[in-house]
């Protein structure tokens, strides 16, 4: 049983969604708009231009072509782009204000100090200590501040311990795409897929949590398998030892040198460690309740942030600075950019090709979906990707079931990244971390080696387990969009 | 996106978590107070802050009235016993007048020679309680007395007050090299980010060791970083605080750490524990 159309879609793609004809303008509104988007896309693939940059000229030039062309009305529809994801803004403000100051509370670092230690240095353990923990991390932290506090503990550590970073590092940057996975505020491109799909948190939290955990456990093997000499070689302790007591000692050793580590020397003030604590759950628990108390996870995510401020004794100015305002810009233009396309009828365009391309069959189209969002994923940015989707999917869901595909484009986008070292941002700040932390620098080869294998073994992971719950008719059912969470693109 | 200084800042961060010597932490033992009273205006503070002292930990306070013209060798006689003695400075002359244009001859000499901690009155103070219950223990003012600081300022902060540790770099300072190797620092980094985590480094040892028992002695433990000239630093940290300055103080007048805790206290308003 299928429940898949959201009542609220206000852009052409619902109108073609309820069966009705798409908006026309003409050929040449759509292919203006069509190009500047993919200039735009290229640019930011290639570097060429900052994304920010990129994303903005291109919602500019598109807003002009739009409005010239006719394709938008007036200017007041620009407004009424961005208005439908400013939930995905808001979370996105609340969640910065509180990841920082739990950051700064120092509550992370204990906990990492704290696991980490147990694995007593032993190289395997402590490589598989550190990617449950960027899991964890990324789960409750977002992407990019939970991948960077392990990869730091990673390196240092591996620096006491006189151990090659590199399968470490690499196994965070792997594991964290599949941490963003977890919950449905754990990454940006969750949250956007997630709030576009209409899909409830908790609902989302049951049937990605085992694909999370399942990838992850797939990163982990591979990058155990691919530096198993490095992961299995330790130090010896002292020459002229039998190999048996060398080992002894050597783990002695390591095990001394990780127990230095204080992890109570990281908090600067208990009352802060305590409340952040406390905080970060009651957010949590505030996402899973966010549905029933008819709220939005924006509310929520505002309101975490604002008690954050309120009770943290910390300098307000200091934790506003720290909202990721590069990814809001990003998202305005992007947004702005891809609602212009939208009102074209060029992504409906697209639908309708790709939907026939698979002949209206679902499980022909999620393997589609996923081999193409996973490609696109690993050249450019995940989140252009996924908001260009988004209006595509919605447009599919008219004549195919609407659950795998939106499972299908949620998992793939997230862990498309894994494929190449540019990929994901999790990626691009464990090789920051080799290149500054270690002086190692991971080739293209490498990373297709390790990066490449994992990226395979997980989508077809992904691929199983998206078609077994689609063969068994095992996807919840999607809730009806309420009019207070408009679908993003 | 985080950058290469967040990675570098949360790097330097478990680094300076590497604690190589632990501390056994413990609250000081004052028991016995000495009150020293010199007939000026600072009376009514010694008064103050020998009654919330003893109120915080239950010492018994003696009084001495200091009185001739060679006072230090009677406070030194009456100091014979004592865990700490409160005495006002200048001694001898009105705070309002002369507080910030020398400690005294007497508070100098006493400063050599009491094995005590002194405490010594400043200005009036608006609330003992609060002020010796929220003590701000400035470690690198005299940094080889900095356990035993914090430990009379742990003393005086346990069961329900607030104890402020300040670490302070100095970037004017040429900071030891092997400091830094020592704290895998990179000597030719010294941007405010590396030095903010040498004094996080610094600090580290005390801070786990206060931290991991704040729960047990009741008291609202925070370590705050600073960068500049030490006094100044501490000076600006205590004025937000309003609560009474901890420090070491090195019994050689002409050593660093005693000039440093001399000009400390000549600049304060607020009164100063010396240990």
């Amino acid at each position: 049983m299928w429940v898949t159309l959201p009542t609220h879609l206000p852009s052409s793609a619902a109108a073609l969604a309820l069966g009705e004809a798409a908006p026309v303008h003409g050929a040449l509104p759509m292919a203006l708009l069509g190009l500047v988007m993919c200039v735009t896309y290229a640019l930011i693939a290639t570097g060429r231009m900052h994304k920010v940059t990129a994303a903005l000229t291109g919602g500019i030039v598109c807003t002009v072509i739009a409005l010239a062309t006719g394709v938008l009305h007036d200017y007041d529809a620009v407004h009424v782009i961005l208005t439908k994801d400013i939930g995905v803004l808001g979370v996105i403000v609340g969640t910065s204000i509180l990841v920082d100051i739990s950051g700064r509370s120092g509550l992370f670092q204990f906990l990492a100090i704290k696991i980490a230690k147990r694995a007593k240095g032993d190289p395997e353990r402590l490589f598989a200590a550190l990617c449950a923990l960027t899991v964890a991390f990324v789960s409750l932290l977002t992407i990019a501040p939970g991948t960077l506090i392990v990869a730091s503990l990673a390196l240092v550590l591996c620096r006491t311990l006189s151990l090659d970073p590199r399968p470490y590092l690499i196994g965070v940057a792997l594991c964290a795409n599949s941490g963003a996975l977890v919950t449905f505020a754990s990454g940006i491109c969750t949250l956007m897929v997630g709030t576009a799909a209409g899909l409830p948190y908790l609902q989302f939290f049951i049937v990605s949590t085992p694909v999370a955990l399942l990838t992850a456990g797939v990163a982990w093997a591979v990058v155990r398998r691919a530096y198993r000499g490095v992961l299995r070689a330790a130090p010896a302790a002292a020459p002229g030892l039998d190999a048996e007591t060398a080992r002894a000692a050597a783990a002695e050793q390591r095990a001394t040198a990780v127990a230095a580590y204080d992890e109570w020397a990281l908090v600067t003030d208990r009352r802060l460690f305590f409340r952040s604590a406390l905080l970060l759950a009651g957010t949590v628990i505030g996402f899973a309740l966010a549905q029933p108390l008819g709220v939005g996870l924006d509310f929520i995510a505002m309101s975490g942030g604002a008690a954050a401020i309120l009770f943290s004794g910390q300098d307000p100015e200091e934790a506003i600075r720290k909202v990721n305002w590069t990814v809001i810009l990003f998202f305005v233009g992007l947004f702005v950019m891809i609602g212009a396309v939208e009102h074209s009828g060029l992504l409906q365009s697209a639908a309708g090709g790709l939907t026939s391309i698979t002949g209206g069959n679902i499980y022909v189209a999620v393997v589609v979906l996923v081999l193409f969002v996973a490609v696109t994923s690993g050249v450019m940015d995940n989140i252009p990707v996924a908001a260009t989707m988004v209006p595509i999917v919605t447009t599919m869901t008219a004549t195919l079931p609407a659950a795998p595909l939106w499972w299908s484009l949620v998992l793939a986008a997230n862990l498309g990244g894994n494929g190449t070292p540019i990929g994901s941002i999790s990626g691009v700040i464990a090789l920051s971390a080799l290149v500054e932390g270690g002086g190692q620098k991971v080739g293209w080869g490498e990373w297709f080696r390790v990066g490449g294998l994992t990226l395979i073994l997980q989508l077809l992971v992904v691929l199983a387990w998206v078609l077994l719950f689609t063969g068994f008719d095992l996807f919840p059912a999607l809730p009806q969009l309420s009019a207070g969470a408009a679908p993003a693109h | 996106m985080e950058s290469n200084d967040d990675l570098k800042r949360e790097m330097a961060r478990f680094e300076a978590a590497r604690v190589t010597a632990p501390i056994d932490l413990q609250p000081a033992e004052l028991r016995v107070l000495l009150a020293v009273f010199d007939g000026t205006d600072q009376d009514a503070t010694v008064a103050a802050l020998a009654r919330a002292i003893s109120a915080r930990t239950g010492a018994t306070v003696r009084e001495h009235h200091a009185t001739g013209a060679e006072p230090l060798m009677g406070i030194l006689a009456a100091a014979e016993g004592a865990d700490l003695v409160i005495a006002p400075s200048p001694f001898g002359r009105d705070y309002l007048t002369e507080g910030h244009e020398s400690l005294s001859t007497t508070i100098d000499l006493l400063l050599t020679r009491c094995e005590a901690p002194v405490c010594l009155a400043r200005a009036p103070v608006d609330d003992a309680e609060r002020c010796v219950s929220h003590p701000l223990v400035a470690l690198q003012v005299d940094r080889h007395r900095k356990v035993d600081a914090t430990a009379v300022g742990l003393a005086l902060a346990r069961g329900g007050g607030g104890l402020a540790l300040l670490s302070v770099v100095d970037p004017s300072e040429r900071t030891k090299r092997e400091e830094l190797i020592g704290r895998y620092i990179d000597p030719r980094d010294l941007s405010p980010e590396v030095l903010a985590t040498l004094a996080s480094a610094r600090a580290a040892a005390l801070t786990a060791a206060l931290q991991r028992h704040a729960r047990e002695w009741n008291v609202d433990a925070r370590v705050k970083f600073g960068l500049g000239e030490v006094v100044e630093r501490t000076l600006d940290v205590a004025a937000r605080r309003r609560g009474l300055i901890v420090a070491g103080r090195d019994r050689d007048a002409t050593s660093e750490g005693a000039q440093r805790a001399r000009r400390l206290v000549l600049a304060s308003a607020l009164p100063v524990l010396l240990v």
